[in-house]
């Protein structure tokens, strides 16, 4: 097989999956969440499409990286709609204009509001329930040892964007409002 | 059929090719294999673009699949993915399915053994071999590949196939059969039509032939007496011309005249009545008048009443019309008196009667005509013989044994009956029977009177012989018309070119120089279309497509009356 080494790490993901009880640290998990992260995009319509052609589609990550390396692997190469994929860190308060995505991971720093500066624009913000952040369209969840989400398709409506009927489909829950 | 050769194709000619193509076994043969070879290429066809069908139905089925699992592959949901890819199962031609990521790694998939799934998956073309096709779809989401399906599903078996197929083939086998069958009964038969045709034509020539023997065969028993009464004739006119030279008496000279005319019409009839008789005519019926038919016979049947033998004629008024040809009638009345004629030679009476002879209890209405004698009769043993061919009693050189022969064969013909009856050393009774006509006879056309020139026309005569231009062109005079004559059809030519005013051109059909008569009218017609002609002739076969073409004909010896009732229709109507 030639794959690299991604692909042995998502086999281990699929299909052993992940039991380890500390999961905070297990690589494996992240790395599972880092190609959902990368594999949301296809299934959501931003507005104005058009606009952003040309320019790479950018991933921003606010606060603590959770995924390291991984996420820089997973999109290498890779293109959205036609355009290349770039990822951005913004450490805890950074500026978040040009994200088409935006995770937010846990942070130390008082009055941390990662969404609070992309409120109202077509940004897909996502967040991991374990870190505890709130207020995020899509946040990952741990079900019976797999990766999984749920979204807040309600929120996403509100700000521009369409989630494919089939991405809902796969989530665990999905609120509407 | 032949074609003939040199001639283009005509129309009528290609068809008839055609139909001789038609009638050959070789054709029907062609034709029953053309419809096999057409079966199998059609049958190849839709097995074609079933094949074809199917291939785009798999591929529909392939994309659908790949839209469908499009999440759950993506984000590794495999319950839901199995789902999806079990739900083809129901499908028991698909017999492989898998589902590749967008590296190309094996996620699920099911297949039937002896089956086997790639392990890799990559798109490609769709496949298609004798027993199964393999179609590829790409899972996009968003212009973003997310993987790969790849299906397989079986294709009918050859055998599947071909019985699906073999009802088809039935009928066309049993079509191209019918018609090869068929081609050849057909053939036999058109060959056998062709030589049946051949065997009629050649029959029907046979009875032509015969009929007309039979006719010069009646006719030789007349010569003798017919060159007799010639030379009466002859000896009346020339014996009364020699008298008038020699005498003034008006009164005198009036009989003589009138002797001397009287001894020409019974020439010219005479004439008219042995060329019409000789004439070579197909068989054809006619509505007719017996009684006209029997009058106009006169002249024919006198030469037979020499030594002793009178004939008396009683033909009763309103005879019926009947249905015959009058040519036969006229050989058949011969035959018979000159069968009484043989019978009396000591002499007697031969009496010809005609009458109606009213139908009664559903039997048909008939005219019967009885020719009797007085003469030795038929003796009982040969009563049943005589109307066959070649019997007689006559001895060689006298009897043919084929008169009576052609009497039954006419009557028979005609659809009527004929009878015998006969006492030794008393006499004969033949009896005709023929059935009544519903049409009515044409009538022969009565004596007309002269018909006076309208106004005063010129008219170019034709003719070389000096004593009958004399005679026609004082005809002319009298009736009224101004005469001018040609002596051949080249000077009458010239004539015309000069452009003297004329209202009709008279020819005569026989003349010296480059044009005869039927000539100089069709070059009239080229020239001077609007000029009429009439054409006079004695009876010869010019005559006879002059007529066809319908020339006005006016027929050698002819009265001063159809002369003048011919030029007066023919101006008439131009
Ligand atoms: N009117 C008649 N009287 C006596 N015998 C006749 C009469 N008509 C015909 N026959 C007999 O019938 C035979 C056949 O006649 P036909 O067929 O006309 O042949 P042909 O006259 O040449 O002998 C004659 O030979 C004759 O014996
Ligand atoms: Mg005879």
């Amino acid at each position: 097989m030639r794959g690299p080494r991604l692909a042995v790490l998502m086999l281990c993901a699929m299909f052993v999956g992940l039991w380890t009880a500390h999961a905070r640290a297990a690589p494996l998990e992240q790395a599972v969440k880092a190609s959902f992260l990368f594999k949301f995009a296809p299934f959501v319509e931003w507005p104005d499409n058009g606009a952003g052609a040309g320019k790479p589609f950018t991933i921003c990550v606010v606060g603590e990286d959770p995924f390291g390396a991984t996420l820089d692997e997973v999109v290498r190469g890779q293109r959205i709609s036609g355009r290349s994929v770039n990822v951005r860190r913004l450490g805890d308060s950074g500026n978040a204009a040009g994200c088409q995505m935006l995770f937010a991971g846990r942070s130390s720093s008082a009055g941390y509001a990662p969404f609070a500066a992309v409120a109202g624009q077509p940004v897909l913000t996502v967040s991991d329930q374990k870190s505890g952040v709130q207020g995020s369209m899509i946040q990952f969840v741990m079900q019976a040892g797999r990766v999984r989400f749920q979204i807040d398709e309600g929120a996403a409506r509100s700000n521009g964007l369409v989630i494919s009927s089939k991405l809902l489909g796969l989530a665990i829950s999905v609120e509407r409002k | 059929m032949k074609m003939r050769v040199g001639s283009p194709v005509r129309p009528a000619s290609l068809k008839a090719w055609i139909k001789q193509l038609m009638a050959t076994p070789l054709a029907a043969a062609i034709i029953a294999l053309l419809l096999l070879l057409a079966g199998v290429v059609f049958t190849l066809q839709v097995d074609r673009i079933g094949r074809t069908e199917k291939l785009r139905q798999a591929s529909v089925q392939a994309q659908i699949l790949a839209s469908g699992i499009a999440a759950p592959l993506a984000f590794g949901d495999e319950a839901t993915l199995r789902e999806y890819l079990e739900a083809l199962r129901a499908d028991p031609q698909i017999i492989a399915v898998g589902a590749y990521d967008a590296t190309g790694r094996f996620v699920a998939g099911y297949n039937v053994v002896p089956t086997r799934l790639p392990d890799h998956g990559r798109l490609a073309e769709p496949a298609m071999t004798a027993r199964d096709l393999t179609v590829t779809a790409a899972v996009v989401q968003g212009g973003t590949r997310l993987g790969t399906v790849y299906l397989r599903a079986t294709l009918d078996s050859w055998q599947r196939r071909a019985t699906r197929y073999a009802g088809l083939a039935a009928i066309v086998l049993m079509a191209s059969l019918l018609i090869a069958t068929l081609g050849a009964s057909y053939a036999s038969l058109h060959e056998a039509h062709a030589r049946l045709q051949e065997e009629t034509a050649s029959r029907q020539q046979a009875e032509e032939a015969l009929r007309q023997s039979q006719k010069m065969e009646a006719l030789g028993q007349l010569t003798g007496g017919v060159a007799h009464d010639f030379n009466n004739l002859l000896m009346v006119a020339s014996g009364s011309l020699d008298l008038m030279d020699r005498t003034d008496d008006p009164a005198r000279l009036d009989r003589l005249k009138a002797g001397i005319r009287h001894a020409v019409d019974r020439g010219a009839k005479l004439t008219q009545q042995l060329l019409a008789f000789s004439r070579r005519s197909p068989l054809k019926a006619e509505v007719v008048d017996l009684g006209d038919r029997i009058r106009g016979m006169d002249t024919l049947l006198d030469r037979l009443t020499t030594n002793g033998i009178s004939l008396k004629t009683s033909i009763a008024s309103n005879l019926w019309p009947v249905e015959i040809d009058p040519s036969e009638l006229e050989v058949a009345l011969l035959n018979v008196v000159i069968n009484a004629r043989d019978a009396m030679p000591q002499g007697g009476l031969v009496t010809i009667s005609a009458e109606n002879l009213p139908g009664d209890g559903g039997a048909p209405d008939q005219v019967r005509i009885a020719i009797s004698d007085t003469g030795t009769g038929i003796p009982p043993d040969v009563l049943d013989r005589i109307f066959e061919p070649f019997f007689t009693t006559k001895g060689a050189g006298h009897g043919t044994g084929l008169g009576l022969s052609q009497v039954y064969g006419f009557v028979r013909a005609s659809g009527g009956d004929i009878q015998v009856e006969s006492v030794p050393g008393q006499g004969t009774r033949i009896t005709l029977l023929l059935p009544r006509s519903t049409l009515s006879p044409i009538r022969s056309q009565p004596e007309q009177p002269v018909v006076e020139a309208a106004s005063k026309r010129r008219i170019l005569l034709v003719e070389d012989n000096d004593t009958v231009a004399e005679m026609v062109g004082g005809m002319l005079d009298e009736i009224g018309y101004e005469q001018e004559r040609a002596a051949s059809g080249d000077e009458a030519l010239v004539r015309l070119e000069q452009g003297a005013n004329f209202a009709l051109v008279l020819s005569d059909m026989i003349m010296p120089g480059k044009l005869n008569g039927l000539d100089l009218v069709h070059e009239i017609g080229r020239r001077w279309p609007r000029m009429p002609a009439v054409l006079m002739t004695g009876f010869s076969e010019a005559s006879i497509s002059a007529r066809g073409e319908g020339i006005p004909l006016l027929t050698k010896p002819f009265s001063i009356q159809s002369l003048s009732a011919q030029i007066n229709d023919t101006l008439s109507r131009s």
